[in-house]
């Protein structure tokens, strides 16, 4: 079986890192594109930390060797190099597509947490209940469009979403120039550092993971 | 008492496994992941997330 890393455009700069279980990279190629591969063993690759890693390492070498890449989810497995060749011609429109949106971009990641003490949600009934719950929603979302604003600037893309758990509150992530991090960064201190009952943490630079989907309807809003 | 680099760290490794797992390009219904498999990594996660949570609140405190 073949575990597919990342698509990107033919001819893929192959970096010199190994894959999963210390497997060769190599490429499939279709349609001008090139889908980075390597063999495992069995078709259920463990979900194991170490493959996990693997993968997001391949991935991250990948992207910095190349100007396009689109990071594939975990768990793409394929009989041989045909079969992936044959997957990548039925969405090569998309792949190309989307690859010019992550063109030269990386993407940095935003959670907001909430730190300060929880009011309580006080509720005598299930309705008083959910208009609580809506009015969080609510305030959630709007952090979440101050947040986007924040970094407009030099933002490509977003996608966000709030209150995955209680105390998580928004989970954003921005398509950026490749040296707009410590931009992104400034920014989104100047909004936390006038919320001081929140947390403002950012991450990357990522891979484009959370603009890389070529379905037609995203899982997120965008 | 973790600092803000223990911190960043672990938010993170969460960041890393949820971009792995649940972003990224599906080509033609190819994963092999079962539902259970994943929902076991998240159950970890979610652990870990109410952790980092709760640090930050006494790092503060």
């Amino acid at each position: 079986m073949l575990h597919l890393y990342a698509v990107t455009e033919h001819p893929a700069q192959l970096p010199a890192v190994r894959g999963i279980d210390d497997a060769a990279l190599r490429t499939a190629t279709s349609d001008g594109l090139d889908a980075v591969v390597s063999s495992i063993i069995q078709r259920d690759t463990a979900l194991s930390q170490e493959a996990i890693l693997a993968h997001a390492r391949v991935v991250e070498e990948v992207a910095a060797t190349n100007p396009a890449v689109l990071p594939a989810r975990f768990g793409g497995a394929y009989p041989d190099d045909d079969a992936v060749a044959a997957a990548v011609r039925m969405r090569a429109r998309e792949l190309r597509l989307s690859l010019e949106e992550v063109r030269g971009s990386v993407e940095i990641g935003v959670r907001v947490v909430r730190t300060g003490p929880d009011q309580k949600v006080a509720a005598a009934s299930g309705g008083e209940y959910m208009q609580a719950r809506l009015a969080r929603v609510r305030e959630a979302e709007q952090l979440a469009a101050s947040l986007a604003e924040a970094v407009n600037p030099v933002a490509r893309a977003e996608t966000h979403s709030v209150l995955a758990t209680p105390e998580l509150v928004v989970s954003a992530a921005f398509l950026v120039p490749r040296d707009a991090f410590d931009e992104v960064r400034a920014a989104v201190h100047r909004l936390g550092a006038s919320q001081p009952q929140l947390s403002f943490l950012c991450t990357g630079p990522w891979p484009a993971y959370s603009f890389a989907l070529v379905d037609k309807d995203r899982d997120e809003p965008s | 008492m973790p600092d803000s680099t223990a911190l960043q760290q672990q938010v993170t490794l969460i960041e890393l496994v949820d971009r792995v797992l649940n972003k990224g390009v599906v080509l033609a219904g190819d994963i092999t992941l079962s539902v259970a498999d994943v929902d076991l990594v998240y159950v970890g996660l979610r652990v870990f997330l109410a952790s980092v949570a709760t640090l930050e609140r006494l790092d503060a405190a």
